[in-house]
């Protein structure tokens, strides 16, 4: 298992969108994905447990992967979190 | 109610005539407000509702990338960001997962586990301390709703009747209709309702013989039993024996054998004994009922009504599709005009993929016009859609729910910036004629100052009546006071045809009214371009209209307008066709 600590900083906190992005970049890896925080943990592929955590912007959330392709998981998700977990829209205009 | 006929017994219920005839076969059940089939599910049915469940999501799933895709900037990327998280609780095993549970473990419908699975989750999010996430139960009981509606979609009670049969329900709603083999319904019979309610509407539209208003029938009524529907009377006879059900055989067949004879007047035109013409013309709600009008002899659609399209689906009709059908349709009818009349939902007809907030009085809510500008972009894909069908025929825009001219300015420059879309696209559009609805009253009584704004009226007499009378339709206590032929509706119907100012300003009637034969004369003598209706009425109100000399019409209306209640207006509509009877008891209509 592999994890790192990570800042939300999205202006909104992990809400829809960017809690989107975090879901939609999490369940192509077949490792599985919790975010933590305040002592809760929710699997990252399931946007209503990542929404229920209701975190905050700002907020420190710790990332885990665990099992086939986890240091890459970790990585990519890290990635997305340091430019703010934004992700192109189909249909925008 | 019971009645005794010789040693027989006949069950006799009672309600409103909503849409003439005799109907006679047996009856089916339809309760659209019993909760859905809780559980108990037998253990081979699992599979079965784990892969409805399957399919059912999966095309929730295609809707709403439809749905996200045709997201524009007018919208923004807030509502966007909406869709794309209902799309991943589509694949949340939060969601889903539990759902299968509780059809595998508390063996439940697919429904109910959607349903319950839904809730629990949305109660989840909302026992949270943030706002925002307590917003987003409602995305989730949402995308349980899509997926319940898709389920009942496939499975809707009423499009499995498998035999010609009478339908008997508590309440018919448009998307309950919208489900039923037409071809296999001999009538009618609701619990609520009135005449002007929707299906009392499509009832007269089809030909089908309706009582609506009759307290208990889904009760007093048992599946398979023999109904006769006598629509004109609002009577309901329940297991009749052999010989009731012979005499009112022989009744369908004479009444069958004179809608025959008025056929005859289908080549003819509406025009009176003294040469003034009025154009007759269609409501129509289908591609299937402009081949309809066409058969009764329309010589135009008057109305066609879009709401078919955008109702019962997850998401609304995108652009091409709305242009094969316009296209379609004014095919058909050319050279003859086709008035479309632009979404008019909001009120008594809602859709799924358009979320409006529960309101306390919807009819005079965001509804008609008002709705669509106010969902710009659910506007100028109608309109843009109806541009590109002007290319192959009349097409006439129709705007519903006008209060005012502000309104009316408004969407005029949308149609103008979705001309400019087409335009920059290359897409090949045509010229179409603009006109309002009257069926606010202040339209009405403002127009001739919107006589410059617009090419053409048109009179929706059923939200008139509502709004000018303050009486709901839909409620059974106060429906017979709707009564169009009050002088007050006919009075802001002269408001129009009367302003100073209209000129040659083209008015026709879409409502109820213009249908009804006996207020044909009036509207002819209050001076109406048009009358449309739905098509079976065409012959009867030809006949009325070829009845009549215009100096008479007119004369008419002077007495009528001076009348203070409908009932002195029926009186006075009653004396004259007895007295036309007595007078000329042979005359041939078709002369």
């Amino acid at each position: 298992m592999t994890s790192a600590e990570v800042v939300v900083r999205t202006g909104v906190g992990l809400h829809a969108r960017p809690a989107a992005a975090l879901v939609a970049a999490a369940r192509p890896h077949a490792c599985r994905v919790t975010v933590e925080y305040d002592g809760r943990v929710a699997d990252a592929k399931s946007i209503i447990q990542v929404l229920g955590l209701g975190v905050p912007d700002q907020a420190t959330v710790v990332l885990r992967a665990d099992g086939d392709g986890e240091a890459a998981a970790l990585a990519t998700l890290v990635t997305l979190f340091e430019q703010g977990l934004h992700r192109a829209t189909p249909g925008d205009a | 109610m019971m009645r005794c006929r010789g040693d027989a017994v006949v069950r006799e219920l009672r309600g409103t005539g909503a849409s003439s005839g005799i109907g006679i076969g047996p009856a089916v059940l339809f309760r659209r407000h019993a909760p859905a089939p809780a559980d108990g599910i037998s253990a081979d049915a699992v599979g079965r509702e784990t892969a409805r469940l399957a399919a059912a999501v999966a095309r929730a799933r295609e809707d709403l990338a439809e749905t996200t895709k045709g997201m524009t900037s007018a919208v923004g990327r807030e509502e966007a960001g909406v869709f794309e998280a209902q799309a991943l609780m589509l694949d949340d095993p939060e969601l889903i997962g539990r759902a299968e549970r509780l059809i595998q473990d508390a063996r439940c419908s697919a429904e109910r586990a959607i349903e319950d699975a839904g809730a629990r989750v949305a109660a989840q999010l909302e026992s949270l301390p943030d706002e925002y996430l307590r917003a987003r139960a409602a995305d989730v009981r949402d995308v349980a709703a899509r997926v319940r509606a898709v389920l009942e979609g496939a499975t809707h009670p009423l499009a499995e009747i498998a035999s010609p049969s009478v339908i008997v329900a508590d309440e018919l709603l448009p998307s309950d209709t919208a489900a039923l083999d037409r071809r296999k319904v001999l009538g009618f019979v609701t619990e609520v309702g009135s005449p002007t309610a929707h299906a009392a509407i499509l009832a007269r539209a089809l030909g089908i013989p309706a009582c609506v208003g009759v307290p208990g029938a889904t009760s007093a009524v048992l599946p398979g039993e023999t109904l006769i529907v006598d629509g004109a009377q609002g009577v309901v006879l329940v297991a009749p024996d052999a010989a009731t059900v012979a005499a009112w055989e022989e009744q369908r067949q004479v009444a069958s054998e004179r809608r025959a004879g008025l056929a005859a007047l289908r080549d003819l035109p509406a025009e009176t004994t003294d040469g003034h013409r009025i154009e007759v013309a269609a409501n129509v709600g289908s591609l299937e009922d402009v081949a309809e009008a066409l058969r009764q002899g329309a010589e135009g659609v008057g109305l066609f009504r879009t709401e078919f399209l955008f109702m019962r689906r997850a998401s609304p009709p995108g652009e091409d599709e709305q242009y094969e059908t316009y296209r379609a349709a004014a095919a058909t009818m050319a050279p003859r005009p086709v008035i479309v009349r632009t979404l008019d939902i909001g009120g008594d007809k809602s859709v799924p993929w358009l979320a409006i907030p529960r309101e306390d009085n919807p009819f005079l809510g965001l509804r008609g016009l008002r709705l669509c500008l106010r969902h710009e972009d659910v506007f100028l894909t109608q309109l843009r859609a109806l541009l590109r069908a002007a290319a192959h025929g009349h097409v006439w825009v129709m705007l519903p729910m006008v209060s005012d001219a502000g309104e009316v300015r408004e969407a005029r420059r949308l149609i103008r910036d979705a001309r400019a879309q087409l335009a920059r696209r290359g897409v090949s559009h045509g010229p179409v004629r603009l006109g309002i609805m009257i069926e606010i009253p202040s339209a009405a009584v403002l127009a001739d100052t919107l006589f410059g704004e617009v090419e053409f009226f048109s009179v929706g007499t059923n939200d008139l009546v509502q709004y000018a009378l303050a009486v709901d339709r839909t409620n059974p206590q106060v429906a017979t006071l709707a009564d169009a032929l009050h002088p007050a509706v006919l009075r802001l119907i002269a408001a129009v045809t009367r302003a100073p100012g209209r000129g040659g300003r083209w008015v026709g009637v879409c409502g109820e009214l213009a249908g009804d034969p006996l207020a044909a004369p009036l509207l002819v003598g209050l001076g109406v371009s048009e009358l449309s209706m739905t098509p079976s009425s065409l012959p009867e109100v030809k006949a009325a209209v070829r009845a009549i000399a215009l100096v008479e019409a007119r004369a008419l209306v002077d007495r009528a307008l001076a009348c203070g209640t409908a009932a002195e207006i029926r009186a006075l509509l009653g004396a004259r066709a007895s007295a036309v009877r007595s007078q000329d008891a042979s005359r041939d209509p078709r002369r």
